[in-house]
C-alpha cells in the first residue's frame, strides 16, 4: 500500500489525482492517509526552504507502515539537499533508497514551461516512490524515473514507467509482498 | 569453523582488511566482516565474509579468489571528483559494434575499477541518446549506475538519492549547472551534441547477436548515419569503402543507404517515436486514460497493404522491437519508395505505413495502405516528425499515381501481386469519387 500524507494544503482533486496515478503506475493501492506538520527543525540555513533529507527524517506522523508499505509526503515548499560533488542543483523531492519514506514537492509546478500542479506532482511522487523500490534514474525521457529537471518532464507529463522500470518495480514489489 | 576477524589479516593483494568498506562488482557496497575457514566437500577453504550494506546479506568469497573478482576498496573523495570530471566532460563515445561493446563493457565492469564503471555508464548513456538500449545492456546500464551511486554515496557520505542526483547533474545537466567554473551544456531532448564521437566498426558475423539480446542491433542505420556524420576519419573509412547501395529490398541494403545521409533530426525523431509504445502500458487495475497500448486487431493478411514494413511480427506490439520499425524510414531514400509494396512483413500486425524520408513518400504510404493500421505505432506522427512534404496530388486525393506497384511487384509471388493490386485500386477509387464530388 502507498500511503499519501500531505504536509501543506492541497485541493482534494490534486491529492486524488496523485493517488490514482500512483495506483496506475505501480499497481498498488494508494490511500490518502491524512496530514502532518512541517518540522521547523528541517529548515535549511537560509530559513526559506527545507532540507529534504532532514525533513523526511524529522516528520512526526502517526502513519503505521506494514511490511511492503511506502509513504509519500506531499508538500508545496521549496526543497534543498546537501551539496554533492556537483554542488547544489534542482531538488523536487527525496527518497530513502530501498526504504519506506519519500517526499515530493509541487514547488515550481504550474509555471511557464512546467506541467500543471496535479500532473507534475503525480509524476514527481511516482518518481520518488520508484526510488523506494530501488529504481534508478532512467534515460527514457517519457519514463517517470527520468530526472525531473530534464525538458522531458514538462514535455511528457503523463505518469508512465518504461518497460524496464515497470518490470523492475514489479519484481521488487513481489519480493516485498513475499 | 575457525573465524579470524583481527584487523591485521590482509586480504587479496594486502590492501584489504577486515572492517573495510569494499565494492564488489556483482553485489555493490559491502563491508568485510571476517575471514572464516569452512570445510566444504572435505577440503578446508578460507572464506572472506562480506556483509552487503543495502540489505545486510552475507556474501562469502574464497580468499584465493578475492583478487580475481574485482573486489576493491571504496574510492576516496579525490577519485570521486575525477569521476565527475569525466562524467561532465564533452565527447561522449558510443561504441556501435555490439560485440566490441559487449567485450569492453564486461572487462570494464569486472576489472576496470571505478573508472571502468564510469566508462560503461557514460558509453551506454551516449548510446541511449541515439537509440533505445537492448535489454541486456539496459540491465548493465542499471548495474553500473547502481554501483556508481553506491560508491559515490559511500565515498562522500551523502545519501544515495543525493548521489544519484549529482550523477545526473553531470550526465543530464540542468540549466546553469557548472563544473569547476565551466557551464555545462543543458540537457536537451534532441540528438547528442555535434562534438560526440561515435565509434563505428564492423563485425564479422551476427549469428550470436540474438542470443545476447542484441537482436535489434542491426536496426540502427540511423545511428550509424550519425556516426558517419560525426567526422571521425578512421571510423568513417569503413563506411566510405562500402559498395554502393543496392535497391531497397533487404535490410542490409537499407542499412547502407541510410549510412549515406539520414539527417540527425530524423534519426532522433525516429528513435523517440520508435520507443513510444514502450511506455504507457497501464497495469490491469489502473484507470490511466490514453496510456494503454492495445495489441493490433487481427487483420486479414495483406502484404500489399504493408508498404515497406520490414518489421517482425512483434514489432508493432513489443517495444523492444520498435527500433526496426523506426529504422525503416531512413532505409528508403527514394521518393515514392512507399509506393512499392515491398512484401517483407511477416505479419499483418506490422502493417505500419512508416514514413520514408523524402517529400511525397509519406503521402504515398497513406495512399497505398487502404486499411488503417491498427498497430501501436503512430505512423502519422512519425511521418510528421520525419519530413514536412509539400502537398502532392496524391495527398489531396485527386489521383493516386504513386500507388502503381510495378517494379516491386515483379519480385513478388502471384498472390501477393493480386493483393497489391487490390490494395492499390481501393484508394484510387476513393480518390476518383472524391474528385467527382
Amino acid at each position: 500500500m502507498i500511503r499519501i500524507v500531505t504536509l501543506n494544503e492541497f485541493p482534494p482533486e490534486v491529492v486524488e489525482h496523485v493517488a490514482r496515478r500512483l495506483h496506475a503506475a505501480y499497481g498498488m493501492g494508494a490511500e490518502i492517509e491524512g496530514e502532518a506538520d512541517l518540522p521547523r527543525s528541517a529548515l535549511d540555513d537560509s530559513q526559506e526552504s527545507y532540507d529534504a533529507p532532514k525533513l523526511v527524517a524529522n516528520i512526526d506522523d502517526d502513519t503505521q507502515l506494514f511490511a511492503d508499505d511506502k509513504i509519500i509526503y506531499l508538500t508545496s515548499e521549496p526543497l534543498t539537499a546537501p551539496a554533492g560533488p556537483m554542488g547544489h542543483g534542482p531538488v523536487d523531492g527525496f527518497a530513502q533508497y530501498g526504504g519506506g519514506k519519500a517526499l515530493a514537492t509541487s514547488h515550481g509546478l504550474g509555471q511557464k514551461g512546467q506541467p500543471s500542479i496535479e500532473a507534475g506532482l503525480a509524476k514527481r511522487a511516482a518518481h520518488h516512490i520508484g526510488h523506494l523500490w530501488d529504481l534508478h534514474h532512467c534515460f527514457d525521457v517519457r519514463c517517470a524515473m527520468h530526472p525531473g529537471w530534464s525538458p522531458g518532464f514538462a514535455q511528457y507529463p503523463e505518469v508512465v514507467l518504461c518497460l524496464f522500470c515497470r518490470e523492475k518495480s514489479e519484481r521488487k514489489i513481489k519480493l516485498g509482498q513475499g | 569453523m575457525v573465524t579470524k576477524s583481527a584487523q591485521e589479516v590482509s586480504i587479496g593483494d594486502g590492501s584489504l582488511h577486515v572492517g573495510d568498506r569494499v565494492v564488489y562488482p556483482n553485489q555493490g557496497i559491502c563491508r568485510i566482516t571476517g575471514v572464516e575457514t569452512k570445510q566444504i566437500a572435505g577440503h578446508d577453504w578460507e572464506m572472506v565474509t562480506l556483509s552487503r550494506e543495502e540489505d545486510s546479506a552475507t556474501v562469502m568469497v574464497p580468499r584465493a579468489k578475492v583478487a580475481g573478482i574485482g573486489l576493491r576498496k571504496v574510492a576516496d573523495v579525490a577519485a570521486v571528483e575525477e569521476v565527475f570530471d569525466q562524467l561532465a566532460a564533452d565527447g561522449e563515445q558510443a561504441q556501435l559494434d555490439w560485440k566490441v561493446r559487449h567485450r569492453e563493457n564486461a572487462d570494464r565492469m569486472h576489472g576496470g575499477g571505478l573508472f571502468g564503471t564510469v566508462e560503461v555508464l557514460k558509453g551506454l548513456h551516449a548510446l541511449s541518446r541515439i537509440r533505445p538500449l537492448p535489454q541486456k545492456e539496459r540491465e548493465l546500464y542499471d548495474n553500473a549506475r547502481h554501483l556508481l551511486v553506491g560508491e559515490i554515496a559511500a565515498a562522500t557520505s551523502i545519501p544515495l538519492h543525493v548521489a544519484e542526483d549529482n550523477l545526473d547533474y553531470a550526465l543530464w545537466p540542468p540549466v546553469g549547472m557548472k563544473r569547476k567554473g565551466r557551464t555545462l551544456t543543458p540537457a536537451s531532448l534532441g540528438p547528442p551534441p555535434a562534438t560526440a564521437v561515435i565509434k563505428v566498426s564492423r563485425g564479422d558475423d551476427d549469428d550470436a547477436a540474438e542470443d545476447l539480446g542484441f537482436d535489434d542491433e542491426q536496426a540502427a542505420p540511423a545511428a550509424k548515419a550519425q556516426g558517419a556524420e560525426a567526422g571521425d576519419a578512421d571510423d568513417t573509412d569503413d563506411i566510405e569503402n562500402l559498395p554502393p547501395p543496392p535497391p531497397a529490398k533487404k535490410p542490409a541494403g537499407a542499412f547502407r543507404t541510410a549510412l549515406r545521409g539520414a539527417p540527425a533530426a530524423l534519426t532522433h525523431a525516429a528513435h523517440l517515436e520508435a520507443s513510444k509504445p514502450a511506455m504507457g502500458v497501464a497495469r490491469p487495475p489502473a484507470a490511466a486514460p490514453s496510456t494503454t497500448a492495445t495489441a493490433p486487431a487481427p487483420v486479414k493478411p495483406s502484404h500489399a497493404a504493408t508498404p515497406a514494413a520490414h518489421a517482425k511480427p512483434a514489432a508493432a506490439a513489443t517495444p523492444a522491437a520498435h527500433p526496426k520499425a523506426a529504422a525503416a524510414p531512413a532505409a528508403h531514400g527514394k521518393p515514392g519508395a512507399a509506393a512499392t509494396p515491398v512484401a517483407h512483413a511477416k505479419h499483418p500486425a506490422a502493417a505500419t505505413p512508416v514514413a520514408h524520408g523524402k517529400p511525397g513518400a509519406a503521402h504515398s504510404a497513406k495512399a497505398v495502405a487502404p486499411a488503417k493500421p491498427a498497430s501501436a505505432a503512430k505512423p502519422k506522427a512519425l511521418a510528421k516528425s520525419v519530413a514536412k512534404p509539400a502537398p502532392t496530388s496524391a495527398a489531396k486525393g485527386k489521383s493516386a499515381p504513386a500507388t502503381k506497384p510495378k517494379p516491386a511487384a515483379k519480385r513478388e509471388s502471384a498472390p501477393v501481386k493480386k493483393a497489391a493490386a487490390a490494395a492499390a485500386k481501393k484508394p484510387a477509387a476513393k480518390a476518383k469519387s472524391k474528385g467527382k464530388k
